[in-house]
């Protein structure tokens, strides 16, 4: 057989099986249009706030007002008690309250120190931590407000007393996700695992189904070409498809979720490639390993979560056991990540992310050669049973 | 034979199967085991501690040490390195060695004495939100603090009473109490959900696989026979030892996390049993349905996978709900598990009672209306296995 029949033949295996298709297509189709969707409206904002205020003084009242005035932050001022805020919160209606002791103003005036107390559902992260920034940022502007007061009270001049409420000041910068955008957060990381677990189960598929059909006596291209011919043709096929798949993930659907992508296109193509090439080793190997058809899907998909919380992104890998990271650094989901996260989104240098490229090639160059001893072996034992 | 025995029937059936099968016992016992593992392995540590940060101090004088010290204090925080310019340092933040950059300005102590207000500047990655949260909340902590120390002790040499001093470096203060989650445990938001979520999937996985496997040995005549064919004795027979198995490993990773693990589970364990109950049901009868739609086991498993892969991210724990999309919400809301999460919270967390969550309880059963698709499709094809 020339090495285009082969080819062929190859394509033809995998568009005649509609169970491989729905994987490598629909499911990858589906996924970059559904997976984005929780997240579009990007971060949170206007979370409704209780502020109970038992002072009800001009200074308090002003107090409400700088809270509503936060964006993180929209206030409720129905609830009198803290009781009733607290049974608000519980029932879903808002995320948090602010209490506003009495006497505030008094307190204040004669150096008290009011505290204004803070309760919010630690249930959702992303709530509190909103709830957290925006009333910090009120009370601490209204404290920082007084402070001036009291200074051009002492008759220094307005100028050098907002210089002087604070010592010195800390201003934050943020890089690479600018906006603190989530979507920008999360499919940058997803899309590359959605890639490698849509390929690993085509493969999967693929490979078992053969095996099984070798094992039952049928003869087709996949047992009576060598194996090194059927391995070549499988990489070549499915990293074709899956090349397709990223240049549309990193082109169009993030333009049209308007994530940043800010790596040279050769260098992401290059690296892009590299990984797509330890997928398909993978896959391969998986294909050898499975002995039936339907084992790949629940097993790579039960791998998702694991593999997408111990990439390095969403929870520090200084936080996690060494072994767990020396077991994420089997699946080249891992250095994928952390590579296309580097170049695309944080502009990494290529030198920078040559550690995760080399795993790449060291996966590619393992899962190869054992897929290739595996498959050798399986032909053997036909070989002796015919 | 009454109807409750032809159940029984089909199960202990069922149960033969499992015996037989490597693939089917690994699928209820060390397959869970490890998934659920893996996941408390990787957030054990619960809080980040000494997330590297890297520093630029162009001062190099006591008191732009001080900060920097005061930072190397924080538990949150480790400094990596001194660099000598943000040159340097920026290209550990581009490839991750550092998550963050605090610049201290030239002059900062001069300009302290002389009340000039510097300004220092921190660099984030934030394309790491959850460790950019982190490091902001924990150096903005210890910078405030820095520069209280510093406000105090230049009131104190100019007025000599501490106590006005005080009063003036904060008039109004703080204080923030997080509800439900009270140590603020990154362990307890994310994996209190993370593994409903990855069961939610061992539930449509393990459902299918039972169906499929049985039809690949072609034992589908004796499992309608073992339940005296009575098909929905024979559906409701093969789904019971599941749904022991999968109450046990739901009730196991909760217990796990609100029993070992040390956080308080407010509410009543009976409630969220029931919702385990009705999840199992309604995900199994979810997974009879994509099995019913063409009676294939590969295309079966293939939707079962489309459908609950998602399950963490449209639950509406890490992303809230209310700012999700329209989609997103219908998304969310068309999975069953999103709705066992929020009885799960309502009790762990708020132990709220039972008539604050009746609408999530009818939300959750309303996916029993796929049941009489179920049951027509199989009833179809039993006939087809008797003729």
């Amino acid at each position: 057989m020339s090495f285009f029949t082969l080819l062929k033949a190859e394509f033809r295996a995998l568009f005649n099986d509609k169970d491989v298709l729905l994987t490598i297509f629909g499911g990858v189709m589906l996924y970059s249009f559904l997976y984005p969707q929780p997240y579009l409206r990007e971060a949170v904002s206007s979370l409704p706030v209780a502020v109970v205020d038992y002072d009800k003084s001009d200074m308090s009242r002003k107090m409400v007002y700088m809270l509503d005035a936060s964006p993180q932050i929209a206030v409720e001022s129905s609830y009198l008690s803290e009781a009733s805020a607290k049974e608000a919160i519980i029932n879903n209606k808002i995320s948090a309250m602010v209490i506003i002791p009495e006497n505030f103003k008094r307190d204040l005036y004669l150096g008290h120190e009011p505290v204004v107390s803070v309760g919010a559902d630690a249930s959702y992260f992303l709530i509190y931590g909103g709830v957290v920034e925006g009333t910090m940022h009120s009370v601490l502007t209204q404290s920082a407000t007084l402070q001036v007061g009291e200074l051009l009270k002492k008759s220094v001049p307005l100028a050098a007393a907002k210089r002087q409420y604070t010592p010195f000041k800390t201003e934050y910068i943020n890089t690479f996700n600018v906006s603190g955008s989530y979507i920008n957060y999360v499919i940058p990381a997803v899309f590359v695992l959605i890639l490698q677990q849509t390929m690993l189960i085509g493969m999967g598929m693929m490979g078992a189904k053969q095996g099984r059909e070798s094992r039952e006596g049928k003869r087709g291209y996949f047992n009576t070409e060598s194996v090194s011919a059927v391995m070549t043709v499988r990489y070549i096929a499915f990293i074709t498809i899956f090349f397709i798949h990223m240049l549309f993930f990193f082109g169009f659907s993030f333009n049209f979720f308007g994530v940043p992508h800010i790596a040279k296109v050769g260098e992401l193509l290059i690296y892009g490639f590299s990984f797509l090439s330890a997928v398909a080793a993978l896959g391969m190997l998986l294909g050898a390993l499975f002995k039936e058809r339907e084992y790949p899907t629940p097993v790579i998909l039960l791998s998702s979560l694991p593999l997408i919380f111990s990439a390095g992104f969403v929870w520090p890998l200084e936080s996690m056991p060494q072994w767990m990271i020396w077991l994420a650094n089997i699946s080249p989901s891992t250095p994928g990540i952390q590579g296309f996260l580097r170049l695309n989104q944080m502009g990494a240098s290529f030198e920078q992310v040559i550690g995760q490229f080399g795993l790449l090639w060291t996966q590619t160059v393992v899962y190869s050669l054992l897929a290739y001893t595996l498959l050798k072996q399986q032909r053997e034992v036909l070989h002796d049973v015919n | 034979m009454n109807y409750f025995q032809k159940v029984l029937g089909a199960s202990r059936e069922e149960i033969k199967a499992i015996k037989n099968s490597w693939y089917m016992l690994g699928f209820i016992s060390w397959v869970p085991l490890l998934g659920f593992g893996l996941i408390v392995v990787i957030f054990l540590s619960g809080v980040p501690r000494d997330l590297p940060i890297g520093v630029v101090d162009h001062d190099a004088s006591k008191l732009s040490r001080m900060q920097l010290s005061n930072i190397e204090s924080s538990a949150a925080l480790a400094i990596k390195k001194q660099y000598n310019s943000l040159h340097e340092a920026s290209r550990d933040l581009r490839d991750g060695t550092i998550y963050a950059i605090v610049i201290v300005p030239e002059h900062f102590e001069y300009d302290l004495r002389k009340g000039v207000q510097p300004a220092i500047t921190v660099m984030l990655n934030t394309q790491f939100i959850l460790m950019s949260k982190i490091l902001h909340s924990s150096l903005a902590a210890v910078l405030m603090n820095g520069a209280a120390t510093i406000d105090f002790v230049q009131t104190l040499v100019k007025d000599q009473r501490p106590e006005l001093a005080k009063i003036a470096v904060a008039p109004i203060q703080i204080q923030i109490t997080p509800f439900f989650n009270t140590y603020n445990s990154y362990f307890l938001f994310l994996v209190s959900a993370m593994l409903p979520a990855l069961w939610s999937i061992l539930v449509v996985m393990t459902m299918t696989i039972a169906m499929g496997e049985m039809f690949k040995r072609g034992r589908e005549k004796m499992w309608f026979q073992s339940a005296e064919e009575s098909i929905s004795a024979a559906i409701i027979g093969k789904m019971l030892p599941y749904i022991v198995v999968q109450m046990l490993w739901g009730l196991g990773v909760v217990y796990f996390v609100y029993g070992v693990m040390p956080w308080p589970f407010a509410g009543s364990w009976l409630i969220l049993a029931a919702a385990m109950f009705i999840t199992i049901v309604v995900y199994q009868f979810i997974a009879l349905a994509f099995y019913a739609l063409k009676f294939e086991y590969a295309s079966a498993l293939s939707l079962g996978a489309v459908f609950t892969a998602p399950a963490f991210a449209a639950m509406g724990i890490t992303f809230p709900l209310m700012d999700m999309g329209g989609a997103g919400v219908v998304w969310h809301d068309l999975l069953p598990v999103s709705h066992y999460i929020h009885i799960q919270i309502s009790q762990a967390n708020y132990g709220a009672p039972l008539s604050s969550i009746g609408t999530t309880f009818a939300a959750l059963s309303l996916f029993l209306l796929v049941t009489p698709f179920v049951y027509w499709r199989f009833k179809r094809v039993s006939r087809e296995w008797m003729s």
